[in-house]
């Protein structure tokens, strides 16, 4: 797979919740931004496709909308 | 762009002989040329013999309706979904689809990253209940192995999900030794998942078999 490389900025918040999120999940922050990045396309494609994504608190019927705008 | 991920071997059940296979990660025109020149006649000469709904499934031709160019049109777009396909004497031996965006069901991993084996299929040739010679075995054990793979290198660990049809549950209770969930009332199919323990065992079954 071709790869190409670039540098990320990020503040020490982000990258403790990158750190955070990567030990969590078992996954390395390079498998972590990836993941991210699959998810939030999928998220996207289905909003634009006229699905809707749902939060669901659980205990209750209470539903969110997920909005990305 | 077409890579080459591995070279497997597959045994030509005709003359009894190993034969050098590759996998390949992203189907590119060649395979998609396979599908339709291919497997699609072999699929379309079958299914007109058929006369009810169960020879679809006694024939192993329940996936004869997919649509293959559409998937791997679709997939080529999205970060989520990758394909992959066996090839071996020239031409192509098995198709699958993954989905990297899905979330385990089973207790002990629920909510974990999985890959999700969205469609495995082997060409029709090789399929024992679809033709009485049939040529290459151990195409699909190549391709949820790859599947697996995939889940390692993605940081999955291994762990995979699918949904199976009818006529390939008891391979993927008794060859894979996955777990079943039972039937998905959504999909009405059974849900089978593997484990990271589950995963490796597979892969090293594999390694001592071939």
């Amino acid at each position: 797979m071709d790869r190409r490389q670039m540098t990320l900025m990020l503040s020490d918040k982000e990258m403790t919740l990158l750190d955070q999120l990567a030990e969590t999940r078992g996954m390395s922050k390079t498998a972590l931004v990836r993941q991210a990045l699959r998810l939030y396309q999928s998220v996207t494609e289905r909003l634009e496709n006229g699905e809707k994504v749902f939060v669901e608190r659980p205990g209750s019927l209470e539903k969110t909308e997920l909005m990305v705008l | 762009m077409k890579e080459l991920v591995g070279s497997v071997v597959l045994l030509n059940r005709a003359t009894s002989r190993f034969e050098d296979a590759q996998v390949y990660r992203e189907l590119d025109q060649k395979n998609v040329d396979d599908f339709e020149r291919l497997w699609k006649p072999e699929f379309a000469q079958k299914v007109s013999t058929f006369t009810k709904i169960a020879d679809y499934k006694n024939a192993d031709a329940q996936d004869s309706h997919w649509n293959w160019v559409g998937i791997v049109t679709r997939a080529a777009k999205s970060m989520g979904q990758e394909t992959f396909a066996v090839e071996c004497n020239g031409a192509t031996q098995g198709l699958m689809l993954i989905d990297l965006t899905q979330f385990a069901r089973l207790d002990e991993q629920k909510g974990r990253e999985l890959v999700y084996i969205d469609r495995l299929a082997t060409a029709p040739w090789n399929r024992p209940k679809f033709t009485s010679n049939p040529c290459y075995k151990g195409v699909g054990r190549v391709l949820v192995a790859t599947a697996i793979s995939a889940s390692i290198e993605a940081s999955f660990e291994g762990r995979l999900g699918l949904h199976s049809l009818p006529q390939s549950e008891s391979w993927y209770r008794e060859q894979g030794r996955f777990t079943d969930l039972g039937l998905d009332a959504a999909k009405e199919m059974h849900y089978f998942e593997a484990t990271k323990a589950q995963a490796v065992a597979f892969l090293k079954q594999r390694k001592e078999s071939s």
